[in-house]
């Protein structure tokens, strides 16, 4: 029953996936070409002194992606869901309903999460290359927070999209709003630090806000 | 022997407008209960209320002993849905909702589902949201032959259905029903649907349920009368005749009595009327004269 | 479910506590204009230049005896400010009060330093470009290596991002000679090309020792510098003024602030009275006879004049903000919460708790939402009722979205 569900969510999702991985790769690709083209250009000598000393960031690109993977991956999971309320069916099914939730909502988290660290995982391995394991660190606290805001817009388009009523739809998408805008409050780098440590207790705490919605969908809220 | 549906005292309001206050009604196991109202009258309410979909403010639904809001896994698989609209995961193409479904019901029957499938002119690979809504409807039935359910719920039906499909959905659907025992919860707007299928009707008017009777012995005993009245309207304030309409001094009446019956009970009154016939009725008809035609 | 729900209140309340205050701010907020001022040598007294908002002009005036002055009049009082004004006019003294002042010296001895919160408080890529200090040339050189100072002092080559370990070892040999206690804890120079010559880096070890690491010829030299007993230092800065008198300004866990002189290393101490690097900006504006040392705090501005003989503060002015600014929405928010301020670039949640009359709006709050609820024909809650208690209008507007 399981296997079933998660190949409803891989229906859904495929096309998206693969365009989250080929931007993924897209991009990488992009900045790789582009550190190189600076490599060249400039020299390391110069682009590691324009990382340290002015405080460059090589990465800046990736800043949205993340972001955009996890609206995307929601939107494709969820909205076929509420259109003609076929929430129904997969309510219906013979799983308890947290159940089927955590499912829906776990593929798409595991998916990203697995996703997002091969990501980082690619460019960590590009960088140890041409840059000491300081640069690296410094990477991760600065891309970590916008990995977690694609990772909490995921789940919150969930809840989102499964609430019947637009007043409290429109308020979770303030909500939303309101949470990932504490992932992009600065791009300087490494200023987040250990507070990025805070937003990962925000991604699991929003975690089970879409079984409120399936709630309020449960008990028949309207508009 | 427990009723497979059973809706005690249900009570229902959108903001301040009540939609109805203690509905009470069962359904027999292996019966086929019809649910027949005007737009707006609950049907869809009272199918959410089923589904569990929808917290009624009071009452409650039983369905095999179970509230309807908080089924357990092993009655959701006794129960099968075909929600208004015959929507299904339309992102699938027959062959893999088949495989998808068949995972959460042991019972499965497929062939059940590809009997249906072999008669629409569809490529296995094709997608359910590129069919036509008759394509569709016989997916939806496929699915819930195939998951042979002890009760179905089946949400409107015939809705954007041209008549040869309805035709098939209801003559499959019914043959099904009735070689299997199985127990069936149905609304649909076309009533005439529903004379072929329905064992029992349960007619609803705004605020409560007019009738509840098996559909042979209303059709028996509810009939038309049409003669000539002196004073039609005083007819109204008789509680045995339903609608009183008169046109052009010919007055029509719907009534549960019998022709001999209806003449001592204006008699009684010191009505005279004059050339009395009596009318058999279609459910349709029947249905009219509950409810009027406004 | 309603745990849930809570959650979701909570989160939403939290929002609205950080979101609030940074709408009332971008809606409100205005410069605070920082107001010129200069210790003028001449006239013994604190100058400053003011604009007249009614007649949208500028007025120079002394602000010990409120004297106005015409744009050349405050040139001439304040020579070492507008000394190439004067010059340029023919209309510089050669003395002030009886003291020589030449152009060489104006011009050697007169430095600008700033230091803010966020100088201390940043993040940092922990590797440093140490340039040869006797190059011979005349511009500085990228030296094509950095060093990281962990556990050990390393140089690391760019190119192929490896360790130069002979580099490495010779440096490291130098630090175990000076008694060094790895791990380092500031590390500070100047790493750019743009400066006339190269001093290095001072660094403080583990136990709070202060040394001075420079490159002559490839080679390494390092020396302690002998600081005031019990002084932990918590920032550096170094200068490399072009008349090479001094080293570096360094600020300890006192707030205290030390001058690293050139002559022997020496370390004196400079008098700035209510100067907290964690909280105000500092701005030293130095001529060759007094400094101009300016503490910028959330109150608003002093500038203390400072003898450079002496090194004693000679006079002092204080300029009040209007502190209007807390007003409005410490009264209406019970908690204001922040994620970014001027004191670090970290980010870093911080809450503010409002006033007294907070709990009045509070009260207002909670009776609004019992009349909406009352209106609604809604049954009442105890814990949202309290949460509206306890947070006012933040709470409130979730609340009365979510409670149907």
């Amino acid at each position: 029953m399981n296997r079933a569900l998660l190949f409803k969510e891989y229906k859904k999702t495929k096309w998206f996936i693969l365009g989250i991985i080929l931007a993924g790769i897209a991009l990488h690709t992009y900045t790789f070409l582009k550190l190189g083209r600076s490599f060249r250009f400039a020299g390391m000598e110069h682009l590691w002194d324009v990382i340290i000393n002015r405080d460059q960031f090589m990465f800046r690109d990736l800043k949205y992606f993340p972001l955009a993977a996890g609206v995307c991956l929601g939107v494709a999971q969820f909205v076929p869901e509420v259109i003609q309320k076929r929430i129904k069916l997969t309510l219906h099914l013979p799983l308890s309903e947290r159940k089927t939730i955590m499912l829906m909502v776990g593929y798409g988290q595991l998916l990203l999460l697995g996703f997002f660290l091969l990501h980082i995982l690619c460019a960590v391995v590009f960088s140890s290359f041409h840059f000491p394991y300081e640069f690296i660190l410094s990477f991760l606290q600065t891309v970590a927070p916008w990995y977690m805001a694609g990772l909490l817009a995921h789940s919150m388009i969930a809840m989102i999209c499964i609430e019947p009523t637009w007043k409290v739809r429109v308020f979770n998408i303030l909500v939303m709003i309101g949470t990932i805008k504490m992932c992009y409050i600065t791009d300087f780098p490494g200023a987040y630090g250990i507070v990025s440590c805070l937003l990962a207790i925000v991604v699991l705490y929003v975690l089970p806000f879409t079984f409120y919605s399936v709630y309020r969908f449960k008990i028949g809220e309207q508009d | 022997m427990q009723p497979i549906v059973e809706c005690k005292d249900l009570t229902h309001y959108y903001g301040n407008r009540c939609i109805y206050e203690n509905l009470n009604f069962t359904i027999p196991k292996g019966r086929i209960l019809g649910l027949l109202g005007k737009n707006g009258t609950g049907k869809t309410t009272t199918i959410n209320i089923l589904n569990g979909y929808l917290k009624p403010r009071s009452g409650e639904c039983l369905m095999f002993g179970e509230k309807s809001g908080n089924l357990s896994p092993a009655t959701k698989q006794k129960v099968g849905l075909l929600i208004e609209g015959h929507v299904q995961y339309a992102f699938m193409n027959i062959s893999e909702i088949e495989r998808f479904y068949s995972a959460f019901y042991p019972n499965w029957r497929k062939e059940a589902y590809y009997e249906l499938m072999d008669l629409l002119k569809i490529a296995p690979k094709q997608k359910i949201s590129r069919m036509s809504c008759g394509q569709r409807s016989q997916v939806a039935l496929g699915l819930i032959l195939a998951q042979d359910p002890e009760l179905l719920i089946l949400d409107d039906f015939s809705m954007g259905l041209d008549p040869g499909y309805r035709m098939l959905f209801v003559d499959y659907l019914s043959e099904y029903a009735k070689s299997r025992g199985k127990t069936v919860f149905v609304t649909s707007h076309i009533i005439q649907d529903m004379e072929r299928l329905i064992d029992d009707c349960l007619i609803m008017d705004y605020g409560s349920i007019v009738l509840q009777k098996p559909v042979d012995e209303l059709l028996t005993n509810f009939q038309r009368y049409r003669f000539k009245c002196d004073k039609p309207e005083v007819l109204k304030d008789f509680k045995e005749m339903k609608n009183p309409v008169t046109i052009n001094g010919n007055t029509e009446v719907y009534s549960l009595c019998s022709g001999p019956e209806l003449q001592a009970l204006m008699k009684q009154q010191g009505l005279s009327i004059d050339g009395l016939k009596e009318e058999r009725l279609s459910l349709e008809e029947a249905f009219i004269g509950l409810t009027g035609k406004y | 479910m309603k745990t849930i729900k809570y959650f979701i209140i909570v989160l939403a309340t939290g929002l609205l506590a950080w979101m609030m205050p940074m709408m009332y701010h971008i809606i409100t907020d205005e410069a605070s204009g920082n107001i010129f001022t200069y210790y003028s040598s001449l006239e013994k007294s604190f100058c400053t230049i003011d604009f007249d908002e009614v007649n949208e002009r500028l007025i120079r005036k002394n602000m010990k005896t409120g004297k106005e002055y015409n744009e050349a009049e405050f040139d001439s009082i304040l020579p070492l400010f507008y000394y190439r004004q004067l010059l340029s006019d023919g209309r510089m003294p050669d003395t002030i009060h009886g003291v020589a002042v030449t152009t060489k010296d104006i011009n050697s001895k007169t430095f600008y330093f700033r230091v803010n919160p966020t100088d201390k408080n940043t993040p940092h890529i922990p590797l440093y470009t140490l340039f040869e200090s006797m190059s011979g040339r005349v511009n500085l050189e990228m030296p094509g290596d950095l060093f990281r100072i962990t556990n050990k002092i390393e140089f690391v080559d760019p190119e192929n991002n490896q360790v130069k370990t002979g580099k490495s070892a010779l440096f490291m040999r130098a630090f175990e000679k000076r008694n060094f206690h790895f791990p380092a804890k500031l590390v500070a120079g100047n790493p750019s090309t743009r400066k006339p010559y190269e001093e290095g880096y001072f660094i403080t070890d583990s136990e709070d020792q202060m040394f001075h690491l420079k490159m002559v010829n490839g080679k390494p030299f390092l020396r302690k510098v002998t600081i005031p007993e019990g002084v932990k230092p918590v920032h550096i800065a170094v200068m490399e003024p072009s008349d090479r008198s001094f080293y570096a300004f360094f600020f300890d866990e006192e707030h205290k602030m030390y001058q690293i002189q050139t002559d022997a290393y020496k370390v004196v101490a400079i008098p700035t009275p209510e100067f907290d690097l964690n909280r105000d900006k500092m701005m030293i504006m130095a001529n060759p006879l007094y400094w101009n040392i300016n503490v910028m705090s959330k109150k608003g501005k002093k500038a203390f004049a400072m003898d450079v003989h002496t090194r004693e503060i000679v006079d002092q002015v204080t300029i009040d903000h209007d502190t209007k600014e807390a007003g409005f929405f410490s009264d209406l928010f019970p908690v204001s919460l922040y994620f970014e301020s001027p004191y670090t670039r970290f980010v870093k949640p911080m809450m503010y708790f409002g006033g007294v009359t907070v709990l009045f709006f509070n009260l207002f709050f909670v009776l609004l939402f019992v009349g909406i609820m009352r209106y609604r024909k809604q049954p009442l809650s105890f814990i949202p009722l309290v949460w509206v208690a306890l947070t006012g209008v933040l709470g409130f507007i979730p609340c009365l979205v979510l409670s149907k």
